[in-house]
């Protein structure tokens, strides 16, 4: 009776706790999972399993399959997710026996032929549901223009955000927008440049941040930048310089490979700004180190940044 | 007793419907005018309802075997995959890719090296040329011998008539190298021999696929994922089945290569889209194969003889209706056919999924539609006054008679 006991606790157990886990069956591009508001985000892959009360990020372009009480949720935007979302969206994993759906399949055909009866007495309720065209597969462009150095993870270092305006106005608003919409700060300015320092602000650790840019004629605006995506990840720079700096090949490289090697993971983690600074300081201090130029500019032409890329790839050939 | 059963009226009634339906398959006609129609159903068998509407939704994880996909990298990328993913030590990597022919470069070499190295992979190939006069293909095509001398390989054909749905797939086929393997009973003689020698023990030259999963049952990984040193895909590929193919449903430049009609399409007739990319039904036989549940085919002739029974018994109730209730019989019957008819399809769907049972009772089903109209038919008939038709059982008149 014991056993019986124990047997019975164990699998209840054992069914609560797999309830509250979260299974990543499905991830494209960089999705970052964050146990609690304040822990340093985890890159997310396939058979990554996360606790009920984390939350879950994509990064512009990234998605997400996530398995959970036996039912599959698509993440695809840049929100970030309290999984516990997933416990309200649940149905349970549409447990109907094999009669119910029996009987759903033969009714299901009545509730179309009502639909349709619907339809016809008011179809203004359905126009939104489809639209037959396609949505084009160059991107939105916007006269304000920026980069993707701007993107990801924003440390406590201080940023200098620059763009082009091809409408040249002269009054630009800069703007940072927390994620429920409202507005942290703006910035009125005449130059193409606006230098933040996140130290300063009172930012929450893995909170997304939008900026942008509007030029603006009083309140009325005239051209805009693409909104940008930033999450705020104060202790994201020590960690991956510890991280790094554990290796045993971090410690045997060159000081131009150690820069390149900060570079490469600061990327990888999102930290494009930071990456670009490894760069312009590695440059600065091996100028003719041909694989640095060369992975500076490619460096440079991920982050949309072909001017420049091109500049620094045509530096040598005028020096020859 | 059996004075109750066997009963001439029904017998000759049975009969009659059964030439009908013999003479009704018999003749061709092309209905051009039909073709919408018939196009729309050409496609469509009863056992699909089951596998797209009556299957659990419930996703669970198949835990024996992952997907990679391969999207459209190059040879060094792959070569650069499989070493990672050989060093997390699966029990058989699955490569769903054609490598036709060598290619000019390092990068032949580097895939060549990790094939070589690993051992337990398996890569596509095909079928070509089947010759009738000897009833075998020639060699397996599709994979250079630069790579397959050192891989096992499987076909990756499925028969499929115009429909292009894929319900069946060919375990084994003749070449005139001997015989030759499908890709999934490849992979599995890699990970489970016994499993492999189950499925050939059948010695059937179709097996009918069991799909339980789509791509939701199995973790997919990116090729970055498979790359990133940061990830330790020892966990989550050791002694597992790994497959690697297309499975991109998020390209925008060629979401339907390699993907392909299958029972499991929502649309169960008139399909449009595609619904499953082909490493995930190599997925699905693999575990059609690992779990032992293979589809039974009930054979013609029990069919046959069951649709015969089935009708017979039907005029017999129609016999007893039409005695208990001479004025009500024709709603009743009517009402009984729709009845029946969902009857039919809720115990030949219970058979499939339940039993994996498959029946094709479309005879039977055929009878049930024809069987009335044929007794009004033959009553009417029986009305003409020649002495050898008056020798007929008749139902209808049988009161007055009496």
């Amino acid at each position: 009776m014991k056993t019986l006991g124990l047997f019975i606790f164990l699998l209840l157990t054992s069914l609560l706790m797999g309830q509250n886990e979260v299974v990543v069956v499905h991830a494209i591009g960089k999705v970052t999972y964050f146990a609690t508001p304040q822990s340093a985000g985890q890159m997310v892959y396939p058979g990554f399993r996360m606790a009920l009360p984390g939350s879950l990020r994509c990064q512009t372009g990234g998605r997400v399959k996530l398995l959970y009480n036996q039912e599959t949720f698509l993440i695809e935007d840049t929100k970030m997710h309290p999984l516990s979302e997933l416990a309200q969206l649940s149905k349970g994993g549409s447990n109907l026996g094999f009669a119910s759906r029996f009987w759903s399949f033969l009714t299901g055909s009545m509730s179309q032929s009502r639909d349709e009866k619907a339809l016809e007495e008011n179809h203004e309720y359905f126009m939104e549901e489809v639209y037959a065209g396609i949505k084009g597969f160059s991107r939105k462009t916007y006269p304000v223009k920026t980069s993707q150095l701007y993107t990801g993870s924003l440390g406590t270092a201080p940023v200098t955000f620059r763009w082009s305006d091809e409408s040249a106005w002269p009054v630009l608003r800069f703007s940072l927008i927390n994620d429920t919409g409202s507005e942290v700060l703006f910035a009125l300015v005449q130059e193409e440049a606006f230098t933040l320092d996140p130290a300063q602000l009172a930012l929450v650790p893995g909170k997304a941040y939008q900026w942008q840019v509007t030029a603006v004629n009083g309140d009325a605006p005239i051209a805009q930048s693409a909104p940008i995506v930033l999450t705020y990840d104060p202790l994201g720079h020590e960690k991956l310089m510890a991280d790094l700096s554990a290796m045993a090949e971090y410690q045997a490289a060159e000081p131009v490979e150690q820069q390149l090697m900060q570079a490469y993971t600061f990327e990888k983690a999102g930290f494009n700004y930071e990456a670009a600074r490894c760069y312009d300081q590695a440059a600065a201090n091996d100028p003719d180190n041909v694989l640095l130029r060369d992975a500076h500019a490619a460096f440079l032409s991920r982050m949309d940044l072909l001017e420049a890329a091109k500049k620094i790839l045509q530096q040598p050939a005028e020096k020859e | 007793m059996w004075k109750k059963i066997l009963r001439p009226y029904a017998s000759v009634v049975t009969l009659v419907v059964f030439v009908i339906i013999g003479v009704l398959s018999v003749i061709r006609i092309n209905f051009h005018f039909l073709d919408p129609f018939s196009n729309g159903i050409k496609d469509y068998d009863v056992t699909d309802i089951v596998f797209s509407r009556f299957r659990s939704k419930q996703a669970v994880i198949d835990d024996r075997i992952v997907i990679v996909n391969v999207g459209q990298e190059g040879r060094a990328t792959l070569a650069a995959m499989l070493a990672r993913i050989a060093a997390a030590k699966p029990k058989a990597v699955g490569v769903d890719v054609f490598f036709s022919e060598k290619k000019a470069g390092p990068a032949d070499s580097m895939l060549q090296a990790v094939l070589k190295r690993t051992g337990n992979v398996v890569t596509s190939s095909k079928l070509i040329n089947y010759r009738e006069d000897r009833q075998e293909f020639d060699p397996e095509a599709g994979v250079d011998t630069f790579f397959s001398n050192y891989v096992r390989t499987g076909y990756a054909n499925f028969p499929s008539a115009n429909s292009k749905t894929i319900r069946f797939f060919s375990p084994t086929e003749n070449t005139i190298k001997g015989p030759a393997y499908s890709f999934a009973v490849q992979v599995v003689r890699q990970y489970e021999p016994a499993a492999a020698e189950q499925l050939l023990a059948r010695r059937k030259r179709l097996e009918r696929i069991h799909y339980t999963s789509d791509e939701n049952n199995f973790l997919q990984f990116e090729s970055t994922q498979i790359l990133d040193t940061q990830i330790d895909l020892r966990p989550l590929l050791e002694d597992k089945i790994v497959l690697l193919g297309y499975n991109d449903p998020y390209n925008e430049e060629c979401p339907m290569l390699d993907k392909h009609y299958t029972p499991l399409n929502q649309q169960y007739s008139g399909r449009t889209e595609p619904d499953m990319y082909g490493v995930v039904i190599h997925a699905n036989i693999i575990q059609m194969m690992l779990d032992r549940q293979y589809i039974f085919t009930m054979p013609g002739w029990l069919s046959i003889l069951l649709a015969l029974v089935y009708c017979y018994l039907n005029i017999l109730l129609l016999e007893e209706i039409h005695e208990r209730y001479p004025r009500l019989y024709y709603p009743i019957i009517r009402v009984l056919q729709v009845l029946e008819f969902t009857f039919l399809f809720f115990l030949l769907s219970i058979l499939f999924y339940y039993f994996r049972i498959k029946w094709d009772f479309s005879v039977g089903m055929l009878a049930l539609a024809l069987y009335f109209d044929v007794v009004l038919s033959y009553e009417s008939i029986l009305n003409n006054q020649r002495p050898w038709i008056e020798k007929l059982p008749k139902l209808f008149d049988k009161e007055e008679e009496e």
